[in-house]
């Protein structure tokens, strides 16, 4: 068989799109999931009471649950049972959110009880009240410290939304699988995306891996 | 209202105070006063207590019984009391805990911005004045991983100063510094003392305790077995416990 | 007042949600459907189990000894494995398996059946990933050791059985496990391919019975319960591991 660049060049710009579509939505999971996720892991934090079962529960749930199942109850379901038209993209954002939300609170937490106890301990000592306390001697270093594993994170969300492509979202995945079947080019289609995604997912990955270096080098462990 | 004249005289007042880890009891009912004014080093062995007792008279540990009085405020208290006691208290601690993405200026300045209300450029006037107090004033701009154990214990001083506490608590303050680097901080110590700052200092530095100590107490399994002046504790060894500890450290 | 914010807040949420539900749907709602289809649902339960050893098993034998290739002074070989892997790690599971299912067979000329495509799909990336572990875990085993198995010139066989692997495999066993329960939520994105495991079912039946609320809730919570038996497992296995080292 030939390489048939014709139709890879005559439907580039449906790809294209498609590879918006990809970013887009991640980008909007994202910003829903880190919102959700403080709150998840703020709930976390405090160790006992309604608050913690709450969040331990949501952590739990939609950490262990597969996202294809997910995104297949919250496409067929939820419109259901909030008796209201919900678009396949608004439901891919929804299920991806909740997946990043349960990820993210995980990660935030790492990261928050990674700072060493006595830098607030000597926060605390000096009598600085609690909102510069979180504000300067907690979130700057949690941030450092969660950091490789938030861009890793980022990899597994631009992964997960291929999925959506089983609930028909016209992204990357879909767009491709559908431009194979009308074209019979699968093979043209579906290297290219994958090349796509590759291009789009591996420097996320290389950038985890330094700042992970850059981290050890810093803590010295 | 008995303990009204306690509190007019004593500083920090302990009564009856326990503290459990589980169910390890790190203070045992310990009931003691600390005036003004006084220096008072704690030793005695490891797992004693020492630390648990300075950690919760800056209420970084709170107790399971009893009552603390620390310049007239009562723990445990709430939030506001709390803040009170550590405003007036300043902790140096074994390890410095120094904020390690702070500038050294920076890591002096702070609290006094933000729990005193401090306006910037008399913060930064303040901590120019301490730090040159404790020698490292060449310094300031530095962040603490560039600097040597001894000053990052000296930063970690003029930090605490910086809030203008009444009382200060070092916990085992040369514990973790290379032997060259601990005449250093003791000597910033010892300017302290003379400069009349009421002190509790737990350390293992025997040689700096009978120089600069007005009082000593001996810990052992949470309690304060031992509680003299400075010259009858190193003339006087009758104590059984206290002799098999310091023959241990001398 | 700060204590009571708290679950004021959540019965908010909770009487908003409650006013936007579809009561009457929520009310009609007939689980015994789940129970109706319990032996289609179970062998589907199978399948996935089955899928997921496969994926643990396959992906480990070959993993491994892709790690120990990647340790090799042939650097092309070296180069050959780290592009496998790094491709692996770094495209979507989903996208590799159609490309396997519809894009390779013009190549090869060779078609696969759903299944095959599957079960080929899931054992590379098993393999990628679990290359990266056993990679880590042969390289936390001290230089000494080597060092040590060098100068008492262990034929390379024994050296790997006897002196590397066994250290390497204490410190790996708490991710591979971690890696097989996300497998087993892996096994899921088969469904794409209709292999007929629980999501695949799921859908069928939901297909043809109308009620997907019920099912899918169902199966939601079905691999909840599977995945958090094994995750608390997993907690128990690396806390007994590590008591056992001190």
């Amino acid at each position: 068989m030939r390489f048939d660049w014709d139709q890879l060049i005559r439907y580039s710009p449906d790809l294209l799109q498609a590879f918006g579509v990809t970013i887009l939505i991640s980008a909007l999971s994202l910003l829903i999931g880190i919102v959700i996720g403080m709150f998840a892991c703020l709930g976390k934090l405090q160790q006992r009471g309604l608050a913690f079962r709450l969040a331990n529960g949501f952590i739990d749930f939609f950490r262990t649950i597969p996202e294809v199942v997910l995104i297949f109850w919250v496409y067929s379901c939820l419109p259901l049972l909030l008796s209201v038209r919900i678009s396949s993209e608004a439901c891919g954002v929804i299920a991806l959110s909740l997946f990043s939300a349960a990820y993210l609170a995980e990660i935030f937490r790492a990261g928050i009880l990674a700072v060493p106890k006595g830098q607030v301990d000597a926060a605390k000592a000096l009598a600085i009240p609690r909102y510069h306390i979180w504000k300067r001697i907690i979130i700057p270093p949690a941030i450092r410290r969660m950091m490789p594993a938030f861009i890793n994170f980022l990899t597994e969300l631009l992964k997960a939304t291929s999925l959506l492509s089983a609930i028909a979202v016209g992204e990357m995945a879909y767009t491709a699988s559908i431009l194979g079947a009308q074209t019979l080019s699968y093979f043209e289609f579906l290297s290219a995306i994958a090349v796509l995604y590759f291009v789009l997912i591996f420097p996320f990955s290389l950038m985890a891996r330094r700042a992970e270096r850059k981290l050890l080098k810093k803590t010295g462990h | 209202m008995q303990t009204s004249n306690h509190i007019n005289e004593s500083f920090i007042a302990c009564r009856s105070v326990s503290k459990f880890f589980g169910t390890f009891k790190a203070l045992d009912d310990v009931t003691i006063d600390i005036k003004q004014g006084e220096i008072v080093c704690i030793v005695g062995p490891s797992g004693s207590g020492k630390s648990t007792f300075l950690r919760v008279l800056n209420a970084l540990e709170t107790i399971d019984n009893g009552e603390i009085i620390i310049n007239k405020v009562r723990l445990p208290g709430d939030q506001k009391d709390v803040e009170e006691v550590r405003r007036e208290v300043g902790m140096v601690f074994q390890q410095f805990n120094l904020f390690e993405h702070m500038s050294i200026r920076e890591n002096v300045t702070f609290a006094p911005r933000v729990s005193r209300a401090v306006a910037t450029k008399d913060a930064d006037e303040l901590a120019e004045t301490l730090l040159k107090r404790v020698g490292i004033i060449e310094q300031i701009e530095k962040y603490p991983n560039h600097l040597s154990g001894g000053q990052q214990q000296r930063v970690a001083i003029a930090r605490a100063l910086a809030m203008k506490p009444q009382a200060m608590l070092f916990d085992e303050p040369t514990s973790a510094l290379d032997p060259e680097m601990v005449v250093e901080v003791l000597d910033v110590m010892r300017e302290l003392a003379h400069s009349g700052m009421t002190m509790i200092i737990v350390t293992h530095e025997m040689g700096f305790a009978k120089e600069a100590a007005s009082r000593m107490l001996f810990m052992s399994a949470g309690k304060f077995l031992v509680d003299m002046s400075t010259e009858q504790f190193f003339c006087d060894r009758d104590h059984p416990e206290l002799r098999r500890f310091m023959s241990n450290i001398l | 007042m700060s204590k009571y914010s708290f679950p004021v807040i959540v019965a908010l949420v909770l009487g908003v949600v409650a006013y936007f539900l579809n009561w009457e749907l929520l009310l009609s709602l007939d689980f015994s459907v789940v129970w109706e289809y319990r032996v289609v649902l179970l062998k589907g339960l199978m399948v996935t189990l089955a899928l997921t050893a496969c994926a643990a098993v396959a992906g480990l034998v070959c993993g491994t000894m892709l790690a120990i290739a990647s340790q090799t002074n042939f650097a092309p070989l070296r180069w050959l494995v780290i592009a496998f892997v790094e491709i692996w790690r770094n495209t979507p599971l989903l996208v590799q398996l159609i490309w396997i299912h519809f894009a390779l067979p013009l190549v090869t000329g060779i078609n696969t059946t759903a299944l095959e495509s599957g079960v080929i799909g899931i054992t590379l990336q098993a393999a990628a990933y679990f290359t990266e572990i056993v990679r880590a875990g042969i390289e936390s085993v001290p230089k000494g050791q080597w060092e040590a198995a060098y100068s008492l010139a262990l034929p390379a066989r024994i050296r790997w059985t006897r002196v590397i692997l066994p250290p390497a495999i204490r410190t790996m066993i708490p991710p591979l496990v971690n890696l097989t329960i996300s497998f087993f939520k892996g096994t899921a994105i088969l469904s794409i391919l209709h292999v007929s495991e629980l999501m695949t079912v799921t859908n069928r039946i939901s297909n043809v019975t109308f009620k997907p609320v019920e099912l899918f809730s169902a199966i939601a919570l079905i691999y909840f319960v599977v995945g958090i038996v094994m995750s608390k497992a997993t907690l128990r296995l690396e806390y007994v591991l590590q008591n056992r080292e001190r």
